[in-house]
C-alpha cells in the first residue's frame, strides 16, 4: 500500500506546485483572482479607459495638445512620436523573413513593442510599469479586459468564390465548412458568444462584414481564407493582422482579399490613415501569433513540406474598421493540388478548426493569466 | 481509522488502446480502452450486463454498440456517445480500484497527451468530477518520468497507439517546449500494415483488430529475429501468410519522426547536459516493447556521442504508477474540493 512519501526533494515540491498551477489554469480558477477586479469589461470599453490613462500620463500639458486625436495619421515604424497618439510611437520591426522553422517563441519576437522609453517628458517616469516595453506588461490586462463575443468571418462567399482549386475546390465552401467547425469548438468551451458572418453561401461585402461584427460588438474577430499562390508546389500558412503594408508580396495578397470590399477609394485611404489603438494593436498581433504557431506546428506534425510565413501587418480592409483584435488567417494553400486534395476531407477541414482554435484558446488562456509583475506574488 | 487512511489517491493512464489505473490502496488494473452497450433488450438479457468493458466488449462485439472513444489519446469530437463510453470507463476504472472499501475522499490525477488542447484536457476533467472529488491532469510522458524519478536531464518517450508523446525532463515542471507530441504510434503502424497486408494478399480476411494483435506480438525494426509468420484466413481456410517485410516495413515507419523529435529536444537542452540526456533516454508505453527499436536509437544517437537507452520496466503501468505517485506526493493544500 502507498503512503505518502516522506523524502521530497526541493525540486518534487516545484513540480508538484507546477502542476497544481497549470491545473488552475486548465479550469479557469486563476481568472478569478486578479489584482484588478472582475474581467468583465469589454474592448469598446477600453477606449474611454484608455483615453483617461493618457490623460494622467501626459498631463494636460502642450505635447497632449499636439499628438493626442482619435484620427491620428500613423506612419509606418519610427514614426515621430507626434504623429503616433497618446501612447508614444510604436517600433515594429518588420516581421523575420519566413523560415520553415519559425515557433513560438521567434513569432512572438515579431509582435510590436511600445517604445515609450525615447519619451523625454520627466512625468513618464512614474509610469514606468505602464511605459515599460517588457512585452509582458499588456495593456489589456492591466485593464481587466475579457472576451465574450467572437466573430468568425468565412471568407467570400456566395457569387464569390474566392480562390479555385484545380480540382474544383472553391475557396468559399472551405472557408465556410472551417469557420463552422471552429465555431462549434468555441461554441463548446461554454465561456464565449460565438457568431458567423455568414452560415450559408451568401454574397456579404467586406463592408457588410465590419458592420455585423461592429454591430454584434465582438471582443475578438477571425477571418478565415485560403490561400492562392503563383507558384503551385507550394503550401504555407500565413496570419495577418492590420497595418501598413510591408512589401509588394503582403499588398498583393491584400489586393486579392480586398476585391469587392464595398470602399471607395477616399474611404479606403482614410481607413489606412486610421491603424487602430495600442491595445487592437497589441491584441491582433498576439492573437496572430498565437493561431499561427498552433496551426503551423499541428500542420507541420503530419507535412513536413508546409512552410511557416509567419504573421504579417498588410492593410486588410476587413481588419480595418473592427477595432478590437482581429486577424485574418490563411489556412492552407488551394493552388497546391496536394493541399487541395487533402482540404476536400472533413477530417482534414476539423483538424484544421481544431489547430486553429487551439491558438485562440492559448491567446485566450494568456488573457487571463498573464503574469504582471505584482500578480507574482500570487503563485 | 485516521482521515488520511481513508483518502484514496488514484493514477490513471487514459489511452487510446488501453486504459490502467493505479490505486494508494494498492490495486491496480488495466482494460483495452473499448466499452460497449447492448444493442437491444435480448442482447442485454444474454450478456446480463448493462453496459461492458476492454476484452469482454470485444469479445462480444456483434452484440453491442461498441466504441473506442478515445482517438490520439483525447475524446472523440462531436459524439456524445464517446463522451459517455469514456465516463463509463473512468466510472469502472475507479470503482475497481475502490473495491467494496469506503472513502471519503478520492483523488484522482489522469495523464493525457503531451500537446493535448486545453478544452480535452478540461473536458477530461469534467468526465472524471463525477467519481473522484479533486482531479488533476498532466501529460502522460511526464507521469512517466515522475514514477521513475527521472527528474533531471532525462528523456521520456511513452509509444501509446494514438500518440508518441516525448517530455526533456530538467528538474522543473516541463515547460510547453520541453513537450512534443506525434501522431505516427501504435495505431499509424497498425493502419500502414494493413494496408500493405491487403495489397499483398489481396484474398485473405481479416481485420484491423487482428494486425493490431500481430503487431503486438512479433513487432521488430532492422533484422528480423525471426520470420513472422501468421494465419489469415483465405475463403474460410486457415492459411499461413509470410508478413515479414511487411511489419519490418510498417514497424520502422515510425522512426524518422520519433529521430527527428529526440534530435531536436536534445538540441535545445543545454549543451553541456546533452550528453547526460542523451545517456538517459527512456522507452515507454506500449510502443516501448517493439524489438530492436532500443537498440536501433542507440545506434543513431551513438553518432553524437555516447548514449543510453532504457526500456521501463512496466510499459502497461508506467504512467498510472508515476500518477499515483505525483497524487500521493501532492501536498494537501493543492487538492481543492470541486
Amino acid at each position: 500500500m502507498f503512503t505518502k512519501r516522506r523524502r521530497q526533494t526541493d525540486p518534487k515540491e516545484a513540480i508538484l506546485k507546477g502542476i497544481y498551477q497549470e491545473n488552475l489554469r486548465i479550469t479557469g480558477k486563476t481568472a478569478a483572482v486578479g489584482r484588478f477586479g472582475p474581467r468583465r469589461r469589454t474592448w469598446v470599453q477600453l477606449a474611454g479607459i484608455a483615453t483617461v490613462m493618457a490623460t494622467l500620463i501626459l498631463g494636460a500639458g502642450k505635447e497632449l495638445k499636439s499628438s493626442y486625436g482619435p484620427k491620428a495619421p500613423v506612419t509606418p515604424s519610427r514614426a515621430a512620436p507626434s504623429a503616433m497618439g497618446a501612447f508614444g510611437p510604436l517600433v515594429n520591426s518588420e516581421p523575420a523573413p519566413p523560415t520553415a522553422e519559425s515557433d513560438g517563441a521567434s513569432l512572438l519576437a515579431q509582435v510590436p513593442v511600445w517604445d515609450f522609453t525615447a519619451a523625454s517628458d520627466p512625468q513618464r517616469e512614474d509610469y514606468s510599469l505602464l511605459l515599460s516595453r517588457d512585452d509582458r506588461v499588456r495593456l489589456s490586462s492591466l485593464f481587466g479586459l475579457e472576451v465574450k463575443t467572437i466573430v468568425i468571418d468565412p471568407g467570400h462567399g456566395g457569387h464569390d468564390p474566392g480562390a479555385l482549386g484545380a480540382l474544383g475546390t472553391r475557396e468559399k465552401d472551405i472557408t465556410l465548412d472551417v469557420a463552422l467547425r471552429l465555431k462549434e469548438r468555441l461554441g463548446k468551451v461554454g465561456r464565449y458568444h460565438v457568431l458567423m458572418t455568414r452560415e450559408g453561401d451568401q454574397s456579404l461585402s467586406l463592408a457588410g462584414r465590419v458592420v455585423f461584427a461592429q454591430q454584434h460588438k465582438t471582443d475578438l474577430f477571425i477571418s478565415v481564407h485560403v490561400n492562392s499562390l503563383p507558384d503551385q508546389r507550394l503550401n504555407i500558412i500565413e496570419t495577418y493582422y492590420f497595418g501598413p503594408p510591408l512589401n509588394s508580396e503582403t499588398l498583393r495578397v491584400a489586393e486579392q482579399e480586398n476585391k469587392e470590399s464595398g470602399y471607395a477609394l477616399g474611404e479606403i485611404n482614410a481607413i489606412i490613415e486610421d491603424i487602430g489603438s495600442t491595445v487592437k494593436r497589441q491584441e491582433s498581433a498576439r492573437l496572430a501569433a498565437a493561431i499561427q504557431t498552433s496551426l503551423f506546428r499541428n500542420v507541420k506534425s503530419h507535412d513536413a513540406l508546409v512552410r511557416d510565413l509567419g504573421i504579417k501587418m498588410a492593410p486588410f480592409v476587413v481588419l480595418s474598421k473592427v477595432e478590437v483584435p482581429s486577424v485574418l488567417v490563411e489556412i492552407s494553400c488551394l493552388t497546391n493540388e496536394t493541399e487541395e486534395a487533402k482540404l476536400m476531407s472533413p477530417a482534414y477541414r476539423e483538424k484544421i478548426a481544431a489547430y486553429m482554435e487551439e491558438g485562440i484558446s492559448a491567446y485566450l488562456d494568456t488573457n487571463h493569466t498573464i503574469a504582471l509583475h505584482g500578480e507574482k506574488k500570487d503563485d | 481509522m485516521t482521515e488520511k487512511q481513508e483518502i484514496l489517491n488514484v493514477g490513471i493512464d487514459l489511452g487510446t488502446s488501453r486504459s490502467a489505473i493505479a490505486a494508494s490502496n494498492g490495486r491496480r488494473n488495466w482494460l483495452e480502452s473499448f466499452v460497449g452497450w447492448p444493442k437491444d433488450f435480448v442482447a442485454r438479457k444474454v450478456l446480463g450486463k448493462p453496459v461492458l468493458f476492454g476484452e469482454e466488449a470485444l469479445e462480444n462485439r456483434l452484440a453491442l454498440d461498441i466504441y473506442r472513444p478515445l482517438e490520439r489519446g483525447v475524446l472523440k469530437e462531436g459524439s456524445e456517445r464517446s463522451a459517455a463510453a469514456v465516463r463509463e470507463l473512468i466510472r469502472h476504472l475507479i470503482e475497481t480500484a475502490k473495491g467494496e472499501n469506503g472513502y471519503t475522499q478520492t483523488r484522482a490525477i489522469v495523464g493525457v497527451p503531451a500537446e493535448s488542447f486545453k478544452v480535452n484536457k478540461l473536458a477530461i476533467i469534467n468526465l472524471v468530477a463525477d467519481f473522484a472529488d479533486t482531479i488533476m491532469v498532466v501529460s502522460e510522458p511526464f507521469s512517466v518520468a515522475y514514477g521513475l524519478n527521472a527528474l533531471t536531464n532525462a528523456m521520456v518517450i511513452d509509444i501509446g497507439a494514438g500518440t508518441m508523446d516525448f517530455c526533456i525532463m530538467r528538474g522543473t515542471m516541463p515547460a510547453e517546449e520541453d513537450q512534443r507530441t506525434i501522431l505516427t504510434a501504435g495505431d499509424y503502424i497498425d493502419t500502414l500494415l494493413e494496408t500493405m497486408l491487403r495489397e499483398r494478399y489481396p484474398h485473405a480476411d481479416f481485420t484491423l483488430n487482428m494486425v493490431r494483435r500481430f503487431k503486438e506480438q512479433y513487432s521488430f525494426v532492422g533484422e528480423p529475429p525471426e520470420p513472422v509468420i501468421v494465419e489469415l484466413p483465405v475463403t474460410g481456410k486457415p492459411t499461413r501468410h509470410d508478413i515479414t517485410q511487411e511489419m519490418r516495413r510498417a514497424c520502422e515507419s515510425i522512426l524518422p519522426g520519433m529521430v527527428e523529435t529526440i534530435l531536436e529536444l536534445i538540441a535545445g537542452f543545454d549543451p553541456e547536459f546533452q550528453k547526460k540526456v542523451r545517456n538517459n533516454v527512456i522507452l515507454a508505453g506500449g510502443g516501448s516493447q517493439i524489438r530492436g527499436l532500443r537498440a536501433y536509437l542507440e545506434g543513431v544517437l551513438r553518432e553524437y556521442g555516447p548514449c543510453q537507452v532504457q526500456v521501463a520496466a512496466d510499459p502497461l503501468f508506467g504512467g498510472a504508477d508515476g500518477a499515483l505517485a505525483m497524487a500521493v506526493d501532492m501536498p494537501d493544500e493543492y487538492w481543492e474540493k470541486k
